[in-house]
């Protein structure tokens, strides 16, 4: 049995709009083990992108609680979850997020400016990086120099950058087109199987189903866990998001 | 790599870093120059030994309703001989130019004439040599001569060895026993900085001992014995220089009231320069509020534009320390550039500060770079960047930086809203108009003075005071006179030559009561000794008889008065007989005319009396020259050269045009004018750099925006239009309100007596037109420049 990475207990949050508090995310819970290959999936608005800015510790929750390699992370102040931070989770996100007027290598460097490595060692681990998403001969170009597919992959290398084990990955195709879009999702899988742990949110079923294990969300909670291969469990499941979005439409 | 990324960032956020860098070169230069004129003003020590119980005492006289400074060396000396309370008390006078005939060029050089303990009252070691003593005791006409440390590096080059060494001022040879330190200065005097030092007995003309007038310029240096309350001290030495005065100078003091003051010596030194100081300090500090507004508002533009930068970084681990930390580093590098480019403007300022403020404000001789101002810009430079990564990162919150992460399209990050962008504009555009109202008032005021008319011809005239005293026979003196005159009017170019008593402009001046017929005193005039040519010169209007040849020679002489005088009489004043406090004879008046006006110094403007009278002998006589257009101007070392060939013993007191006096007058509403034009230009480049960098902004970080509205069919016309439209709005609001603002403050200040002025309505409206042009240029040019990209490429945020 592989090492618990993540555990999530009870989650539960809450935005409050014009007045009116809306509960997005209803009492979560699951737990991932290390390597492991998570997609997240569930119609607009069911809140997996809150659940990822939880994950990602860029969000607290209002209830419940978070271990990160068994310590409870919830609760923390903001000075320490930007340290877990900066050592545990990389980010992959749907518009990448690359910084326009830093070049490609200073990018995929920025995290490990954080966690206090001199630049020399900043530079070698993010040349290093690019090498491992096939863009090494792109380190000293900008951003906007790049196709969407590369950018993409650029914010995947930096994702690598502190070799944090843990990715958290939000639509990461959602900007791409299928050609670039499957390449990117190649990568990752081939990140994953070199020990990569990934939580892949995406609403592309195609691509959710690339993943180890699936959790379906549907207005705020757990609809499904299945692992891939659990065919019977996996069907019952789709019923019922079938059944679901049509009593929402 | 590098140079690339910073050039990148550069030309990126070009708008923000010039706007940073001009705003703040311009408002650095304005505080750091203050702050140096304040330093050497106010805050550095005086070069003199405890002087903290340093005071001076001197004498005034009521004159035309105010105080002017009076008294004489005799009073002053009775009062040391007498008074208790007093540890020792000094003396010092000044009143003229010496020339250093040591010297080829043969400078004039300011001469100081100080008592033999003066230097020990002051506390001051010399530089080089000794100071008075016994030796130079009053009555030992020692000729000993003490050079200032400018006087020394300035004509003796500093000489180590200059101790010992004979110099002739004018016609005598001293000896010089030594040099004092740098920086020394009196007050309402300058010059002794530069000047030399002669005991209080060698003055050529002056005699300390004996004189009964009254002098200005004589002052008391004192310090009070232990123990001696100064409030005690004062009223006794009143009550004795009043009780000297009648003595010593007893017309004078049934004349006038004569009084004294003790003030201590910073106080005396500073004089009104302090009032004018803290005139500087609210323009800079104005100016510094606004740059702050604008750098503000251009900051806060910044910092949301940089919520991109800080939510990756937030996201991939970095702290609000180091992002904080980071922030104040590339602000302290930022700010560094124009805190180092306003050292150095500051540098280049010194010069001309001293040039045009060294007549109203003390110690401008020792303005130079200290390290107090290196510190005071250390600390600006420190305390911008703290504002400006504290206003950078108050910006944002956990939840911006996730909205930020979360934005899926190009160019929808988070902005800065509409409204917090008007509101911004529109604060700066109000602060605008408030400082452009009080500067528009403040220059007109000063330039209304110094342009106003002197009713006088003032053009192509020369006043040439020649100075006769090393010639002791008087009829002697009468003949060179004379034939000055007569040389001068042969000369090519000079058309006319015309001789007086005094100068036009009355540098020194000649009042006494003037009496009617039963005795009573109808007024102080000035009283000026004239030839019959010297009105019409001046191209003075006159109603009734001019001056004839006759009358210059006449023992009973008729007399002209201004027309100020003669709106003191009741009824025509013609005819009627007058009779000065210095002339026993009645005199008639003949003539009115007209009043000359003293730009800059009104309180010269007071009642004349004109008394015919040719060449009288005196140690001073003015020629009045009328030169024509081809006269290339006297020069000094030329003149002086065509008198010392008529007689080796002339000398020359003053030579200048009567253009250039009347100018040197004004000199101080010309500072304020310059420095409230100084200050309404700088605000108004200041407002069009921080409207153009705020509207720069809103439109760049709305390029995606305005691409939409463009791929949808607009036309770049009507997106301007609504733009500009947009932006009138708060503009117009804010005018508006500061213009009523400035309406009811201008309104109230009328009420105020001591403040009433005039207001210039229309130069404060063209002033606001003018604004409002920069203003609407500001926020045309760069929507303008934004709407000529491609829409795809706005589109794309390329």
């Amino acid at each position: 049995m592989k090492k618990e990475v993540l555990r999530i207990q009870g989650i539960q949050k809450s935005f409050d709009s014009q007045a009116k508090a809306t509960q997005v995310l209803k009492g979560i819970n699951f737990n991932v083990h290390e390597g492991e290959y998570v997609a997240i999936s569930g119609p607009s608005g069911c809140g997996k992108s809150t659940l990822l800015n939880i994950l990602g510790l860029l969000d607290t929750p209002d209830t419940g609680e978070y271990h990160i390699d068994g310590s409870l992370v919830s609760g923390m102040n903001g000075d320490q979850r930007a340290e877990i931070r900066s050592r545990r989770i990389g980010f992959v996100f749907q518009a990448f997020n690359l910084l326009d007027d830093e070049t490609v290598v200073d990018n995929v460097a920025l995290p490990l400016k954080y966690r206090g490595d001199n630049k020399l060692q900043r530079q070698a681990r993010a040349n290093e990086c690019l090498e491992m998403v096939g863009l090494a001969d792109k380190a000293g170009l900008f951003p906007n120099q790049l196709s969407g597919g590369q950018q993409q992959r650029v914010s995947i290398a930096r994702a690598l950058a502190a070799d944090s084990g843990i990715m958290l990955v939000d639509e990461p195709t959602g900007n791409l087109d299928s050609k670039n879009g499957d390449a990117v999702m190649a990568l990752l899988d081939k990140l994953n199987k070199q020990g990569t742990t990934i939580i892949l949110v995406t609403h592309d079923p195609r691509y959710a189903q690339m993943a180890h294990r699936q959790i379906q969300l549907l207005d705020g909670k757990v609809l499904s866990d299945v692992k891939k291969g659990d065919a019977s469990v996996e069907n019952v499941f789709k019923g019922a998001v079938e059944k679901s979005e049509e009593e929402h439409a | 790599m590098f140079n690339s990324t910073l050039v990148r960032n550069l030309l990126k956020a070009k708008q923000y870093y010039a706007t940073v860098v001009l705003s703040l070169t311009l408002t650095l230069t304005i505080v750091f120059v203050v702050f140096s004129i304040v330093d050497t003003v106010l805050l550095k020590a005086l070069p003199y030994g405890d002087s903290k119980n340093l005071y001076v005492y001197q004498g005034y006289m009521l004159f035309n309703g105010q105080h002017e400074s009076g008294t004489n060396s005799k009073n002053l000396l009775d009062v040391k001989e007498t008074s208790q309370g007093i540890a020792d008390i000094g003396m010092y006078f000044s009143w003229s130019d010496y020339k250093l005939l040591e010297l080829p060029s043969r400078p004039d050089v300011p001469v100081f004439f100080g008592s033999s303990n003066l230097f020990e009252v002051l506390k001051v070691k010399p530089v080089l040599g000794r100071f008075f003593d016994e030796r130079e005791q009053l009555g030992n006409k020692q000729p000993s001569a003490i050079l200032s440390f400018g006087a020394w590096q300035q004509h003796f080059a500093g000489d180590d060895n200059i101790i010992g060494k004979s110099i002739q001022l004018n016609e005598r040879r001293f000896t010089v026993i030594g040099v004092t330190s740098d920086h020394w200065s009196l007050p309402d005097d300058d010059e002794v900085s530069e000047g030399i030092w002669l005991p209080l007995d060698m003055d050529e003309q002056f005699n300390p001992i004996e004189t009964g007038s009254i002098t200005s310029n004589v002052r008391g240096v004192m310090r009070l014995a232990d123990g001696q309350n100064l409030k005690f001290v004062t009223e006794a030495l009143i009550e004795k220089m009043q009780a000297a005065a009648v003595i010593n100078m007893p017309r004078a003091a049934k004349m006038y009231e004569l009084n004294a003051q003790v003030e201590p010596f910073i106080q005396a030194l500073r004089g009104d320069s302090v009032r004018l100081v803290w005139m500087l300090i609210t323009g800079a500090s104005l100016l510094t509020l606004m740059a702050l507004i604008n750098l503000g508002n251009v900051q806060v533009a910044r910092g949301m534009s940089r919520v991109k930068y800080l939510a990756v970084s937030y996201a991939f681990g970095a702290k609000r320390k180091q992002l904080f930390k980071e922030s104040l580093k590339h602000n302290f590098i930022l700010l560094s550039v124009p805190v180092l480019l306003a050292l150095f403007f500051t540098i280049l300022s010194f010069e001309l500060v001293q040039s045009i403020g060294s007549n109203v404000l003390p110690r401008l001789g020792s303005l130079s770079m200290s390290l107090n101002i290196v510190l005071f810009a250390v600390l600006m430079c420190a305390g911008i960047a703290l504002l400006f990564s504290w206003i950078e990162l108050s910006l944002v919150n956990e939840a911006s930086l996730l909205s930020s992460l979360q934005s899926s399209g190009k160019g929808t990050g988070k902005q800065l809203s509409r409204g917090v962008s008007h509101s911004l504009i529109g604060l700066q555009l109000l602060f605008s108009v408030l400082t452009l109202v009080a500067t528009s008032q403040v220059l007109m005021g000063t330039l209304t003075e110094t342009l106003r008319p002197t009713h006088i011809n003032t053009h192509n005239l020369w006043s040439l005071e020649v100075n006769y005293a090393l010639i002791d026979n008087k009829e002697e003196r009468k003949n060179l006179q004379r034939a000055i005159s007569q040389h001068f009017m042969a000369q090519e170019n000079v058309k006319a030559v015309s001789r007086a008593s005094d100068t036009r402009v009355p540098f020194i001046m000649n009042h006494q009561p003037l009496f009617n017929e039963k005795d009573f005193k109808i007024s102080n005039v000035r009283a000026a000794f004239i030839d019959d040519k010297q009105l019409s010169l001046f191209d003075m209007q006159l109603q009734g008889l001019a001056f004839t040849q006759d009358d210059m020679l006449s023992n009973f002489p008729p007399v002209i008065i201004s027309q100020r005088l003669a709106d003191q009489f009741s009824g025509s004043p013609i005819g009627k007989k007058v009779k000065l406090y210095a002339i026993d004879n009645f005199m008639t008046i003949v003539g009115i005319v007209s009043n000359t006006d003293y730009p800059g110094q009104s309180r010269y403007e007071v009642a004349e009396i004109f008394i015919p009278s040719v060449f009288k002998g005196g140690r001073t006589d003015v020629l009045l020259m009328q030169v024509s257009d081809e006269h290339e101007g006297f020069s000094l070392s030329d003149v002086y050269n065509q008198l010392t060939q008529i007689d080796p013993r002339l000398d020359i007191a003053r030579l200048s045009s009567i253009e250039d006096d009347f100018n040197e007058i004004s000199q101080d509403q010309r500072f304020g004018a310059i420095l409230a034009g100084g200050l309404s230009f700088i605000s108004l480049l200041m407002v069009i750099a921080g409207i153009a960098g705020m509207v720069s902004y809103m439109v760049n970080m709305r390029r995606y925006d305005l691409g939409v509205r463009l791929a949808m069919g607009a036309n770049n016309k009507r997106l301007l239009r609504s733009q500009l439209w947009q932006l009138a709005q708060p503009l117009m609001v804010s005018f508006l309100f500061a213009f009523a603002l400035a309406y009811f403050a201008l309104g109230y200040s009328r009420t105020i007596p001591q403040w009433h002025f005039a207001i210039y309505w229309t130069e404060m409206f063209l002033g606001l037109v003018l604004l409002s042009v920069f203003v609407a240029l500001a926020c045309f040019m760069p929507i303008a420049k934004v709407l000529r990209t491609d829409p795809i490429k706005a589109l794309r945020n390329e």
